[in-house]
């Protein structure tokens, strides 16, 4: 099923104020940021990621939950201080090791529930995050 | 110490509060500091480690510390470059500047005595869901920099784990295997349960629960269970009666069904059928029994190991096995026991060379794929010790 409107939603801005337009990178299953995200590249490398080999670097990266180590505050601080970092991450839950991995690397993070956005968002589709309107929008490419 | 320090700590704090909804921080009794081998934390890591040190910083509740990239004993065996050394060097004297105790183990449970209750803030997901699932002791899976943020301010935010309704069972989890556990099954099952279950609070009811409760080896594969388990998932905390020390007898209604050919599916997604360049036990750290029960099966069956054969341990029990005589012993069967580290956070893979790697923890065989790119074969115990004989 492709959705060519505009989706507008109301999600929690976690860490971070920054407007933020770029195109998402979507991935269903959980991530352990270590040893799913290569540091120093950004490059996905968890073989069940359907986008096993692409970067997040600069890009808008969602996934449902976290899982694994809790190393993976580090690593998002790591690619933070390469510039290898993505603009955003969107997560259904918030979890301990991601926010504070966040807070340290300065990555926009949001919490949004809202199954409608898990269920038509799709990679390279534009997401723009307003922190002060509280509001994510997926445009469809 | 530097007010900025304690003020970016109790910010931390403050906002993972907001994030959930409560108002109260809680004084934590100990701490388990996770991220400290510099495989893992890289440049970035140290930096941060290394600021807050040079600052003047000390906890203020007793910390202790995640195994490293190397046994000092060992750096030049085993190739450790000197800028590794180096790195590593420096992030464990910022630590002990700040006052951690380098235990250098991921198995505090075993070192570190508290009585069930006792508000913690570990790192580490074998330890945290150890510590949440046996000993009654409560705690979130904090990450790496959170727990040096809560020695620091020797407290964290009263949610999750902390809070009695959050430690209830979510799913019953209803394993139908007769036959007895080995630590191939607890590893691959307890991967399989992370997938099913992903969040919550696992009930494992059964011939399963019974058998880790019974066996004479029953610390052994939790251990195994356990790590795999929170590996896989989001998991801290799984319900194994007998064995839980705060388990008051709920039972939740959702239901989730294993099946012998589940588990046999989960071993072949996570074991390879080549042929291991080394065999490495040792995730989670072995403990004295451990390395006990493989040391006497090598005596009894007269077996030199013809493969490396790595034992990571932490020092606590390596300095046991030599005050008993017995460290030389392995040495003398071509056994390396290794203090302080382990396969999964060591450059070794890369110094080595190493291609695949034998072992019986469904947590390695998982970050050895990801985080280093080579092949693993899983197996139990006793085909890691046949191996070890083989000289293919």
């Amino acid at each position: 099923m492709v959705y060519s409107s505009v989706l507008k939603l109301q999600v929690r801005f976690i860490v971070g104020k920054k407007q933020v337009r770029a195109p998402l990178l979507i991935e269903r299953c959980p991530i352990s940021p270590l040893g799913d995200i290569d540091p120093k590249t950004g490059i996905l490398r968890n073989p069940k990621c359907r986008n096993y080999g692409k970067s997040i670097s600069g890009k808008v990266f969602a996934y449902p939950v976290s899982c694994g180590s809790t190393v993976g505050s580090y690593v998002l601080y790591q690619l933070s201080k390469v510039g290898k970092a993505p603009l955003a991450i969107i997560v259904k839950q918030v979890d301990p090791v991601l926010l504070v991995g966040c807070i340290l690397g300065n990555i926009e993070l949001v919490e949004c529930s809202h199954e409608d956005f898990w269920h038509v968002a799709r990679d390279g589709y534009v997401v723009e995050l307003n922190p002060e309107e509280r509001t994510l929008t997926l445009i469809p490419q | 110490m530097s007010r900025r320090t304690l003020e970016l700590a109790a910010e931390v704090m403050e906002k993972l509060a907001s994030i959930y909804g409560v108002s109260e921080l809680i004084e934590v009794a100990h701490v388990h500091i996770s991220g400290v081998s510099y495989l893992t934390i890289g440049d970035a890591g140290l930096e941060f480690l290394e600021d807050l040190a040079s600052k003047g910083t000390k906890f203020r509740v007793p910390a202790t510390v995640n195994p490293i990239g190397f046994d000092l004993e060992y750096v030049e065996q085993l190739n450790i470059p000197q800028d590794f050394v180096n790195k590593q060097l420096r992030i464990l004297n910022a630590l002990k500047s700040m006052g951690a105790n380098l235990i250098l183990s991921c198995t505090p449970y075993e070192i570190i005595d508290l009585p069930p209750g006792t508000h913690v803030a570990w790192g580490e997901s074998n330890a945290v869901i150890y510590a949440n699932s046996i000993l009654g002791l409560r705690t979130n899976r904090e990450g790496g920099p959170l727990t040096v943020l809560a020695a620091i301010l020797g407290k964290v935010p009263k949610y999750g784990l902390h809070l009695d309704e959050v430690r209830k069972p979510t799913h019953l989890v209803e394993v139908e295997y007769s036959q007895p556990l080995n630590h191939l099954v607890a590893s691959a099952l307890g991967y399989l349960i992370g997938e099913l279950v992903v969040t919550g609070v696992p009930l494992i009811r059964g011939n399963i629960a019974k058998y880790f409760s019974e066996s004479p080896h029953g610390h052994e594969l939790v251990k195994l269970f356990l790590a795999s388990l929170a590996t896989s998932s989001q998991v801290n905390r799984c319900i194994i009666p007998n064995l839980s020390r705060d388990y008051s007898g709920e039972v939740p209604s959702k239901v989730v069904k294993i099946e012998g050919k589940d588990i046999k599916k989960a071993i072949d997604e996570l074991s390879s059928g080549a042929i291991p360049d080394i065999i490495a036990i040792g995730c989670p750290h072995c403990s004295l029994k451990e390395v006990m029960l493989i040391y006497e099966i090598l005596e009894r069956e007269g077996i030199r190991a013809k493969k490396p054969f790595l034992l990571f341990t932490s020092r606590r029990v390596k300095e046991e096995l030599r005050r008993l005589g017995i460290l030389s012993k392995l040495t003398e069967r071509g056994v390396l026991v290794c203090a302080d580290t382990c396969i999964v956070v060591s450059p070794i893979v890369r110094t080595l060379g190493i291609k695949v790697v034998m072992t019986n923890s469904g947590k390695a065989a998982h970050y050895l794929r990801r985080m280093h790119g080579i092949d693993v074969v899983l197996g139990d115990l006793r085909d890691c010790i046949r191996e070890v004989c083989s000289g293919v």
